[in-house]
């Protein structure tokens, strides 16, 4: 009994100091919470629009062929919707920057050549303006000279600049105001070449056709994939004021066999077909996957990288076709990023 | 080896004692029969209330211009009888029932009338140790776990507003310790020793809070429980000892109902505490608080995608003065900003729900803000159930502490004031509360917040000696909100609201009531939009505030006898906006109530 006795005058001891020491730890524990303000911004919500910064482009004059780029810089008093529109004073090319910031630099300006709005950019005099949606009496310009245009990585098959390739051959069929030619036009998708297929044939589906064999290729290395799924093809087209229909056929022939040339018995031919022209330059891309089997000689197994010609036929139907095309391109991973 | 053996035998000998100086006991006194009724088990009980409102009200002011839709006066009115059966099949089982027969207000002659289960439960003894209950019940733990804190509008209740707020307690199962109604089952005991503790109780519930629509809400559920014990005198010169509980608190979705993927877990858990360090004829001191922390996951699939904790302290230092029957207290709080708790956080007042007078009024049918004309009487906006997300609240009610004392995002000191109690010839409560934000809202800067309340009682009767009963309420509260910064983050929002009442026995229980409830509110604050998780969305724009209202009260009351009385009474109410194009307003309401509890 004693010595239990002497048990609980110790707790009794012990007991308030447990007591106390555990409300510290309680008091320290509790005392670490976030701090962070909770978004978003009251100045970026509501506070007085400011320019802290004018608007500035880092060069004016723009090399993107040898992968240089264009940094805009800019800073106001708080977070806010901005717009950067530069429009090429030749071609009609559009492309915008956007975003939501105090600061505009490097990480969120940066121009490398691409465009938003087809054409792609010559070389030519670019406007450039930055206006902010939220205040509509707010803007600045800048002008940048384009004196060597983005070099696109792909296998190029042409790009119509120096005419028709060596080794395309040509085949128009007898009708009313036939066009099959190169036109030397800044307003090109790419360049200032492009290509016409224009005319009316009464007795025939296709106007005619352009054979491109793979040794006349623009890219003297072309070469492509054996994954199917990471080919695609590019191509910019659009449609004449006065066509009245616009379809385009592309065949893809393999050379399967390995014989150097294709053989219908032997080899696979894959179609893709464009309708629905616009009057503006349009991009159409296409995954090698996607391309229609319509010849299975070769056994039907896609294989891009026995790609040995490509064929353009315009489809008419009976009634005029005018059709416009540019830049032929593979790029390999995605679509071409214009 | 001796000393790890002493040890041992030490803590085997304390383990013994209590469990064998230990008398188990059920916690809830009154399920165990009387002796009456352990005579005759079979016993069933008739109880309940019955209620007859008669009220018509009536709306007037610029609002009315060019109106053509509101109805100028409206008259409505229920009769109502809850018919409670409480019978105890057996010495260790009760179970109740009430019945509701309601009958709206020209809804005779077969038409308007509704009969429903109001409340099912059925509750007993296990083993002459263990009490539970399942079917519906009423839940309080701590305020920082599962509490239902009370509503706004109020300081010292006038007794004019009493007999509406009754119907309204009545209603949502508002009980005296901020309990709140469920549905499940509760288990409790307790044990008692006779060394170093004094008692240990238990509790555990677990309750549905929401079915499933077997397609992508899960059915939610609460569950909870307490250990509390309290302990034998510590230090024999200081008189001192304590009551500790620890609590826990789990609210989750169960993903394997219906075809649901996503959901929540939010735990809370805490330890409180009430430790008398110091005791002696003439005053107590004592420690007390709580402390602990809440955990949120989201879960989609079982993969977490959102999870968040924090904790709080509170910890005040009280001083009862027992002759003089004050206790003043001082203390702090530090509530973090992400303290989730659903049980803790849910108001008692929804402001988005629809009213039951004049929602809409006015040429374009605008939805008319919550008053204290609603707060007094209308028990549509009211509510117990548990919100996942931080209800919305008017600021000209409540800035501070709008979500009781869980309310996240605070940090400072409180000091409170009790003296008396309403038999005494003065009755007088304290509360002030010197807070800061400890996360800023769209900003660095904090907000700062002022609360100072007072309220106090007179029982005339008793100084004057007389037989009739005279009695004068008054409380009055004040809050103000500032942050500093640059002009855009700058806020400053001050509310005043004043409660004066008279009850006065003309005749043998024959009272003259007279109230008024004056609110006036002044200045701008940003409100922010809360998401999901508590999560701010936006601040939609600055909350720009000039008001006033006023709610007069007065009427008569006979007491039958105690909980059965017959009161009329007219109140009117004026809206006074000074912003905007608000189009002031005045609502009128005449009512006649009985009530009688059986």
């Amino acid at each position: 009994m004693k010595s239990t006795d002497k048990k609980i005058e110790k707790y009794n001891s012990v007991f308030p100091k447990a007591f106390l020491i555990f409300l510290l730890i309680g008091f320290v524990s509790s005392c670490d919470h976030d701090t962070e303000p909770e978004d978003p911004n009251l100045i970026d919500r509501f506070g007085p629009f400011e320019v802290v910064q004018d608007f500035e482009a880092s060069t004016d004059v723009a090399d993107f062929s040898s992968g240089g780029s264009v940094v805009f810089t800019a800073q106001f008093n708080k977070n806010i919707n901005w717009v950067i529109t530069i429009t090429g004073n030749t071609s009609g090319a559009v492309k915008r920057i956007e975003g939501f910031n105090r600061i505009i630099n490097a990480e969120n300006a940066r121009w490398n050549g691409t465009t938003t709005d087809l054409p792609f950019f010559k070389n030519e005099m670019c406007s450039v303006e930055i206006t902010i949606p939220e205040e509509p009496d707010y803007m600045d310009t800048a002008e940048i000279e384009v004196i060597g245009t983005r070099t696109y990585e792909g296998s190029l098959v042409t790009d119509w600049e120096n005419g028709l390739n060596p080794g395309f051959t040509v085949f128009v069929q007898s009708g009313l105001d036939m066009r099959f030619d190169t036109i030397n036009d800044p307003t090109g998708a790419e360049g200032g070449v492009f290509y016409e297929m224009s005319g009316e044939v009464t007795f025939a589906d296709d106007l005619g056709n352009v054979a491109m064999p793979k040794d006349a290729f623009t890219d003297p290395d072309f070469s492509l994939s054996l994954v199917p799924d990471i080919v695609y093809f590019n191509v910019f087209a659009k449609k004449g004021q006065d066509a009245a229909e616009d379809i385009v056929v592309f065949q893809f022939m393999e050379d399967d066999n390995g014989n150097g040339t294709y053989d219908p018995n032997a080899d696979d031919l894959y179609e893709y077909v464009i309708q629905d022209l616009t009057l503006d330059w349009e991009q159409y891309s296409v995954p090698y996957t996607d391309m229609v089997l319509s010849n299975d000689g070769g056994g039907g197994q896609r294989n891009p990288d026995r790609l040995t010609r490509i064929v353009v036929l315009p489809i008419g139907l009976g009634v005029r076709f005018e059709g416009f095309f540019d830049y032929l391109i593979f790029t390999e991973g995605a679509p071409l990023q214009p | 080896m001796v000393v790890y053996r002493n040890i041992g035998r030490y803590a085997a000998a304390t383990f013994l004692a209590l469990i064998f100086g230990a008398t188990a006991f059920a916690q809830d006194g009154g399920s165990l029969p009387t002796e009456d009724e352990k005579e005759d088990p079979g016993k069933v009980k008739f109880n309940g209330l019955g209620r007859v409102i008669l009220q018509q009200s009536g709306i007037d002011g610029d609002i009315l211009e060019n109106d053509t839709t509101t109805a100028r006066t409206t008259t409505d009115g229920e009769f109502l009888l809850d018919l409670k059966i409480n019978a105890n099949p057996n010495d260790k089982t009760e179970v109740q029932s009430i019945l509701r027969l309601r009958n709206e207000f020209g809804g005779f002659f077969g038409a308007g009338q509704s009969i429903e289960i109001r409340e099912l439960w059925a509750r007993g003894i296990i083993a002459n140790a263990i009490e539970y209950r399942v079917g519906d019940m009423d839940i309080a733990m701590s305020p920082y776990t599962f509490n239902l804190a009370d509503e706004e509008g109020t300081v010292f209740e006038p007794a004019a507003f009493q007999p509406q707020k009754d119907v309204i307690y009545y209603e949502q199962f508002y009980g005296p310790n901020n309990e709140r109604r469920m549905q499940g089952a509760d288990l409790n005991f307790g044990l008692k020793f006779n060394r170093i503790l004094y008692d240990m109780d238990f509790r555990g519930f677990m309750a549905r809070v929401r079915g499933t629509d077997f397609f992508t809400v899960p059915t939610r559920w609460v569950s909870g429980g307490s250990m509390k014990f309290s302990t034998e005198q510590f230090g024999d010169s200081v008189n001192a000892r304590g009551k500790f509980g620890f609590n826990i608190v789990h609210t989750f979705d169960d993903l394997q109902s219906g075809e649901a993927n996503s959901g929540i877990r939010n735990t809370v858990y805490t330890f409180d505490y009430d430790v008398i360090a110091y005791e002696n004829k003439r005053y107590a001191f004592h420690i007390l608080g709580e402390a602990g922390k809440s955990d949120l996951v989201s879960k989609n699939d079982s993969v977490t995608f959102y999870s968040s904790d924090d904790t709080f302290l509170d910890i005040s230092l009280k001083v009862d003065f027992k002759p003089q029957n004050l206790s003043v207290s001082a203390g702090f709080v530090n509530v973090g900003p992400e303290f989730f708790s659903i049980g803790a956080q849910s108001k008692r007042v929804d402001f988005e729900a629809e009213k039951t007078y004049y929602d809409r009024a006015g040429e374009s049918q605008s939805r008319r803000q919550v008053t204290m004309f609603d707060l007094t009487r209308d028990r549509s906006i009211y509510t117990f159930e548990l919100s996942d997300k931080l209800m919305a609240y008017d600021p000209r009610f409540s800035n501070a502490l709008p979500y009781g004392k869980a309310t996240p995002n605070r940090r400072g000191a409180t000091l409170a004031a009790e003296y008396g109690n309403d038999e005494k010839k003065v009755e007088a409560q304290f509360d002030g509360a010197f807070l800061q934000e400890i996360r800023g809202q769209g900003t660095t800067e904090l907000k700062n917040f002022t609360l100072l309340q007072v309220a106090a009682g007179l029982n005339i009767h008793r100084f004057l000696d007389w037989q009739n009963h005279l009695r004068f309420t008054l409380g009055y509260k004040f809050e103000q909100t500032d942050r500093g910064g640059v002009d855009v983050e700058q806020v400053d929002l001050q509310s005043n609201l004043l409660d004066i009442g008279l009850e006065a026995e003309i005749f043998r229980n024959f009272e003259v009531l007279v109230g008024a409830k004056i609110l006036q509110a002044e200045g701008s604050d940003y409100i922010p939009r809360i998401d999901e998780f508590n999560i701010v969305s936006d601040f939609p724009g600055r909350y720009v505030v000039d008001d006033v209202e006023t709610l007069l009260a007065g009427g008569v009351r006979y007491n039958f006898k105690k909980d059965i009385y017959l009161t009329l009474q007219y109140h009117s109410f004026a809206a006074q906006r000074n912003t905007d194009d608000f189009k002031n307003y005045r609502l009128d309401q005449v009512f006649l109530l009985y009530t009688m509890k059986f």
